[in-house]
């Protein structure tokens, strides 16, 4: 994607995705309310709070999916009006609870539950509008809408803390919902990925899902660790505010490194080759966990955040990549693996909660803490990189390809170039999918020539992965129907990709898409 | 503590309800020319729309007088306090109506993006809140009519605060009718808006002299409203100023090539309008001079 379409002044819907994430931190954060008064915040009532909101928002996440794959229609009519109402309830609930402390812990923990009902809502209403939206748009809408949140979670400072909570539910919640249903407006509402069944395609949904998991398993341990980190941070209340701060901090410069990334060489899609590359990182942050205790924690809550917030970014743009390559819900494919990784970051946050007061094995409990999460982000690195599948055919390439390094799937025999584009790297979808992309030193690695036209063209028109997925198959000389069938996806939707990639690249026939691939030279 | 710093220590600690009183009735008096406006066309209209949706600036300039008042609250439960004297206090009847006005004239900004219309319900709603809007104007210009405080007590107080609402408001109307495409009404209506802010400014200053005529002279046992705001004058000299200055910087503004946009010269014109209402503002909050053994 040009660097001028990312550099463009943020749209209404990157402001209001920013407001609802700024709204989002001050409450759906388990354990910190930064402009609510601290004498309200007792340790039951934060306990309470976070019990009822951290289940209900993965359960509504997962029910939605659910309720996607079943009743698509439903969910439209009914999710932005539950989102709505759980969210003004929620906070409502919190409210109360300053006039009544009597009640604080029943108002905490039935808020706590509305909220996470709304957060779940309003986050698969932001993901079904980033992914109807043009996938470029989307991107940029989704990493600017991260950076600015920080900006506005910062300016909430600027109000009286007295009037900020009751803002929030007359006049943020709102504009955010207002910014969602005008933005929902312009985009095509007849899209194939808005009103397939899913039901319909099921072994198109079992396969994204599939696809999917590798990437879901990285982000969660990094969400896991996320919420070990913040309950360390904030096991003292009055540190909560600080911690927050930074977490905005961390998201905010996970979004511009994305930001800068995107300029300068463009977002490869590719979850698992990201966390990869966090890793080292990743591992020797927990390693000074028990070696600099508590002072450490405020900064390492932050650190965390963005490792989480760069992944998590990742991970929006991977799951509306699916769904407009396989033309199945939004919510279907996000529900499911949001679910899966905001329920590992809330095991990171119990896990946290709890390392001051169990001794499980003869250790300091921090340690033993830090040391379980850095085996879980070591397991996931390995089951991420293939398991023992992928270590076996790393050890044939090896034999095989003397002095070259292996990447899990990857296969470089020319008589499999075809096999290999179709191939996501590290099993995800998205952009730069093409055949060949994606080598261990992070370089395109082409297996032909029609290979590297097909990349080239990609960059050059900005098709997304899916469309130069289809686009080499045609110019390999596929039938729509092996298309389809390689794709597993319908008939109906490989043409559907054709007809865009003609209408992108303005061609009218398949012969000219021929010799455009084996003439285009970029200039 | 000198006579003069401790009118200036008096306007400090009130500095947030001195932006309050000078924004918000200005934002509020062009939310009421924007919903005349919008009320000459039809509901559905593309002229109706673009007023509608431009009522989003107006109220965004009461809510943030309103928010920036509520700096001395502390805590959400001392709201409850400034609800639970509705009409006995004057300020906690001013906030009352501040809000009941920034309610319904927020849901009827919002209502305006519906697709599915109702004009009748819509223009009702819209006369509710412009009479809302008019509660709100009288009960922060009439807020400060307290018998103990002479200085405060006076109708010219009452007129002036109305008159520089009437200045804000209409050169706001100006400028964002002006910064609008297409442009939603005649260009004469935006000359006219400007001619009218120029007179309410003139007759705004008018009875500021008038005012400083009858309680500038006023004094108790320990100190006089001379010694309190020695500078009372130069405050609405510079009052008067801005106003010029942001009334020339408008009409100049919309002389332009209609293709052209000067934002910046309408920015400078409502900035100069506030710096000018706010000197105002704080000059009357210095001059708190209570009856206590007054003469």
């Amino acid at each position: 994607m040009p660097a001028s379409r990312l550099t463009r002044r943020p749209s209404l819907a990157a402001l209001g995705y920013a407001l609802f994430l700024a709204v989002n931190a001050t409450g759906a954060w388990g354990g910190v309310f930064p402009f609510l008064p601290l004498e309200h915040q007792g340790d039951e009532g934060l306990r309470g709070f976070f019990l009822a909101q951290s289940p209900v928002f993965c359960l509504s996440l997962f029910v939605h999916t659910l309720l996607a794959y079943r009743s698509p229609a439903a969910f439209k009519q009914a999710s932005l009006v539950v989102a709505c109402a759980g969210y003004v309830l929620g906070w409502s609930c919190l409210i109360a609870g300053c006039y009544l402390p009597g009640l604080s812990l029943l108002f905490m923990t039935l808020g706590g539950a509305l909220i996470g009902l709304g957060a779940a809502g309003y986050s698969l209403r932001w993901q079904s509008l980033f992914a109807a939206q043009d996938a470029n748009e989307g991107i940029r809408n989704l990493i600017w809408g991260t950076a600015l949140s920080a900006v506005l979670y910062y300016a909430l400072y600027l109000i009286p803390s007295a009037i900020t909570c009751y803002l929030m539910v007359l006049v943020l919640l709102p504009l955010f919902t207002l910014s969602i249903v005008l933005a929902t407006r312009t985009t095509d509402r007849t899209q194939p990925l808005l009103v397939n069944s899913p039901q319909a395609h099921a072994t198109v949904c079992r396969h994204s899902l599939i696809d999917c998991w590798r990437s879901a398993a990285c982000v969660g341990a990094i969400g896991f660790g996320c919420g070990f980190a913040r309950a360390l941070a904030i096991s003292d209340p009055g540190a909560g505010a600080t911690v927050n701060a930074l977490s905005m901090l961390g998201a905010l410069m996970a979004a511009l490194v994305l930001l800068l990334l995107w300029r300068l060489r463009g977002i490869r899609l590719d979850v698992a080759l990201a966390y990869r590359y966090l890793f080292p990182f990743l591992i020797t942050a927990f390693l000074l966990v028990p070696v600099l205790g508590s002072a450490y924690a405020g900064l390492f809550a932050g650190l965390s955040n963005a490792f989480f917030s760069c992944s998590a970014i990742l991970m929006m743009i991977q799951c509306a990549q699916v769904s407009r390559d396989r033309e199945i819900p939004p919510v279907f494919v996000f529900g499911a693996i949001a679910g899966v990784v905001f329920l590992c970051n809330d095991l990171g946050f119990v896990g946290g909660s709890l390392a001051g007061v169990l001794h499980v094995i003869d250790m300091r409990p921090l340690a033993a803490m830090a040391l379980v999460t850095v085996y879980l982000l070591a397991l996931v690195y390995f089951l991420a990189q293939g398991g023992w599948r992928g270590s076996a055919s790393r050890a044939g390439q090896a034999g095989g390809h003397a002095g070259h390094a292996g990447h899990a799937g990857h296969v470089a025999a020319a008589d499999q170039s075809e096999k290999a584009s179709t191939r996501r790297p590290g099993g995800v979808g998205g952009v730069g999918g093409v055949g060949g992309v994606g080598g261990v030193d992070g370089e395109p690695r082409y297996f032909d020539r029609v290979s590297k036209q097909c990349v080239l063209l990609q960059k050059h028109y900005c098709l997304s992965a899916r469309e130069a997925e289809v686009m080499e198959l045609i110019a390999r000389g596929n039938s729509m129907p092996r298309i389809a069938e390689k794709l597993v996806v319908s008939e109906n939707t490989a043409r559907t990709h054709a007809k865009r990639i003609y209408a992108k690249l303005a061609i009218h026939k398949k012969q000219e898409l021929l010799d455009l691939v084996a003439l285009f030279e970029p200039q | 503590m000198s006579l003069l710093g401790q009118g200036l220590g008096f306007a400090v600690s009130e500095a947030t309800l001195a932006l309050f009183t000078s924004v918000a009735p200005s934002g509020t008096c062009a939310y009421l020319v924007l919903a005349a406006l919008a009320m000459r066309h039809a509901p559905g209209s593309a002229s109706r729309a673009a007023a509608d949706r431009l009522m989003v600036v107006p109220l965004a300039v009461v809510l943030t007088g309103l928010v920036s008042s509520a700096t001395h609250l502390g805590s959400p439960a001392n709201i409850l306090y400034v609800f639970s004297r509705i009409g006995s206090s004057p300020l906690s009847t001013e906030v009352f109506c501040t809000v009941m006005f920034l309610c319904m004239g927020g849901l009827y900004w919002l209502h305006s993006f519906a697709l599915r219309r109702r004009p009748r319900l819509e223009t009702a709603w819209l006369v509710l809140s412009v009479a809302a809007g008019g509660a709100c104007i009288g009960s922060i210009a009439c807020a400060y009519q307290i018998p103990t405080i002479p200085t405060w007590n006076a109708p010219e107080h009452v007129l002036a605060q109305c008159l520089g609402a009437l200045t804000g408001g209409l050169l706001l109307v100006a400028c964002l009718l002006a910064l609008t495409r297409p442009l939603p009404c005649k260009k004469a209506f935006l000359r006219l808006l400007v001619a009218f802010a120029a007179m309410a400014l003139t007759l705004g200053v008018v009875v500021l002299a008038l005012l400083q005529a009858r309680v500038g002279a006023l004094h108790n046992a320990l100190v006089s409203v001379q010694d309190l705001v020695p500078h009372y004058a130069h405050a609405v000299a510079l009052y008067a100023l801005c106003g010029v200055v942001a009334c020339l910087l408008v009409a100049s503004a919309m002389s332009q090539a209609p293709n052209t946009r000067p934002a910046a010269r309408y920015g400078a014109a409502m900035a100069l309008m506030l710096v000018g209402t706010f000197s105002l503002r704080f000059v009357f909050y210095m001059s708190h001079l209570t009856v206590g053994p007054a003469f």
